[in-house]
């Protein structure tokens, strides 16, 4: 009955992922849909498709699916219902790194060096997690360095905005803080897509470790899952998805955090049971948002990030007070 | 005749000894573009940033200084000028230290330029030629080549701006006929196929912009790049400059 249920939801994730794909490569500022079937124009309608909204559609659906795994895998882990790739600061890390390319004026000449320092910035920060957390380990220890690192990386972040001399590269870097998936490229999707798919698969192994983890510390650890290992596991492949969606995308929130909640609702509290669902229904936020994005209803292309937490907050908010019985203490 | 006789006498009276201090960017332009170094108490660091300021190896003979308000009372400073950046309250705060305020709205057409011009060059009683040159550009035979100009953050001039002047006086077309400075999109400026797109080629948006593979593979237009310094600031120089870059790149 519960794998029934479990399998029903994937169904259906999946339909409205597939509905989402289909939508975002046919909704935008030019109506290429009467083209398509035109043999005069459906050149110009096909390079839009391939070349324009094809990238930033598979971008989208990379970027929602391994924030709302990882969304899934920290909460999980952490036992923590505000824990998010946030939380352990590897996507200010990633913001960090890709912000002093653009302060640097290097990136003005060489784009692609934006991600490749995103890349960079959330391995530096995973690097130092991992040396830390190698001596001093335990759960709680985990979230407060993790704390302390995302407001170290913000903070740097805010000095380079703050000290920067030109105030357009100030600009540039605030509009690039609020996450956006336009004029990406297929390069875009090559360049991040390995790591994000090495990154899916370690945490993918972590699944079981979560669900003997869900028991307590002692049970897990008397089923031969290391609490330490399990751990080492999430902060790579976090630091691989994450590190490379934010390169690409900027900075997306309250994807991580609301997916798994939303999920869990429906597909219940095992951890395991959660990490396909929140890939699907993480696709399916970020997809959905950058439809939003470019709508013809605005004169200007709205943020990503900006969307996606226009949306999230106030149906976590919702959540929270329908569901507060649920959640005690809340 | 007297009204206007005693107007700008008022004029002369008060700013010829006036020591006169920048408070942005945009105020510094004018003042390069008048004034003498010895007029000037201080512009603003940004004047001499290449990128942003189209006098800035000039501005290299004036002395530089952060327009604060400790600094502009320290340094005995008579007038300021300011575009409308500057604000309200720190305005406020030095008219009444006895600190005349000029402030120079957003400048839309010619008309609005030559104003300035000729306001500024009689506070700074300077002799530079350029408002005869600003008074020269006219239009040329009528359009018959598109363009489209992207700037900082990617938006483009539409109607009501003056670089949207400066482009149907360099004999294009703007394909952005809306008000305003507005965002166009890359599926947007496709379709429209401009034959010409000038782009400031500073800053990552638009560099990945124009070298997006949907461009080469669609479009057929001369991508130019343009200095952004010509239009951060609208200043009589940078203006009839630019319209003489944008005619070049149609030669």
């Amino acid at each position: 009955m519960q794998k029934n249920k479990y399998q029903k939801s994937i169904f259906i994730l999946f339909s409205m992922m597939f509905v989402c794909f289909i939508g975002s490569l046919l909704i935008g500022k030019v109506n290429i849909f009467p083209s398509l079937f035109d043999s005069k124009s459906n050149e110009m309608a096909f390079i839009i498709l391939s070349e324009i909204r094809l990238p930033r559609t598979l971008l989208a659906l990379l970027v929602g699916a391994s924030l709302g795994l990882s969304g899934a895998i920290l909460q999980g882990f952490l036992r923590n219902p505000l824990a998010e790739s946030g939380i352990v600061g590897i996507s200010s890390g990633a913001a960090l790194g890709s912000v002093l390319c653009i302060s640097l004026g290097v990136s003005a000449h060489f784009s692609f060096l934006i991600p490749l320092f995103g890349m960079a910035g959330a391995t530096i920060t995973a690097g130092f997690l991992y040396i830390i957390l190698k001596k001093y380990f335990n759960v709680y220890t985990v979230i407060l360095v993790g704390i302390a690192i995302n407001s170290l990386a913000s903070s740097l972040t805010s000095v380079i905005l703050n000290i920067s001399k030109n105030p357009y590269s100030a600009l540039e870097i605030i509009f690039w803080l609020l996450g956006s998936l336009e004029g990406r490229t297929m390069d875009h999707v090559i360049l991040c897509l390995p790591f994000i798919i090495v990154g899916w698969g370690i945490l993918w192994h972590t699944r079981q470790g979560l669900d003997a983890l869900s028991l307590g510390e002692e049970t897990a650890q008397s089923l031969g899952y290391s609490v330490k290992n399990t751990y080492q596991k999430i902060i790579v492949g976090v630091a691989l998805c994450i590190g490379a969606s934010v390169a690409v995308s900027g900075i997306i929130g309250f994807v991580g955090l609301v997916v798994p909640h939303i999920l869990r609702l429906w597909v219940g509290q095992k951890p395991s049971n959660l990490l396909v669902p929140s890939m699907l229904g993480g696709g399916i936020i970020v997809l959905s948002s950058d439809i939003i994005t470019r709508l013809p209803l605005w004169d200007t292309e709205l943020k990503l990030g900006v969307v996606t937490s226009l949306i999230g907050a106030p149906f976590f908010i919702h959540l929270i007070f329908k569901y507060r019985k649920k959640y005690a203490g809340i | 005749m007297a009204r206007f006789l005693l107007f700008n006498l008022l004029i002369i009276s008060n700013f010829s000894l006036a020591k006169i201090a920048s408070f942005d960017l945009c105020a510094d332009q004018w003042l390069l573009s008048f004034a003498e170094p010895g007029q000037v108490a201080f512009l603003t660091p940004l004047s001499q940033d290449p990128s942003v300021s189209y006098f800035h190896s000039k501005a290299k003979n004036y002395r530089i200084q952060s327009p604060n308000i400790e600094t502009l009372l320290s340094e005995n400073v008579t007038v300021v000028l300011a575009t409308n950046y500057i604000n309200k309250s720190v305005q406020h705060l030095l008219e009444k230290q006895g600190i005349k305020v000029i402030v120079i709205p957003p400048i839309k057409n010619l008309n609005q330029l030559l104003f300035w011009a000729n306001r500024i060059k009689k506070i700074t009683l300077s002799k530079s030629e350029i408002i005869l040159k600003l008074q020269s550009v006219k239009e040329d035979t009528p359009p018959t080549e598109t363009a489209l100009y992207i700037g900082i953050g990617g938006s483009s001039p539409g109607t009501e701006t003056l670089v949207d002047q400066a482009i149907n006086l360099a004999g294009f077309r703007n394909i952005n006929t809306s008000k305003g400075w507005r965002y166009m999109g890359i599926e947007s400026i496709i379709t429209q196929n401009p034959d010409y797109i000038f782009t400031t080629g500073v800053g990552t948006k638009n560099y990945a912009f124009v070298n997006h593979p949907a461009y080469d593979k669609l479009t057929k237009s001369t991508i130019m790049p343009i200095a952004q310094n010509h239009t951060v600031c609208a200043c009589p120089q940078s203006f009839v400059d630019f319209i003489k870059v944008l005619k070049n790149a149609k030669k």
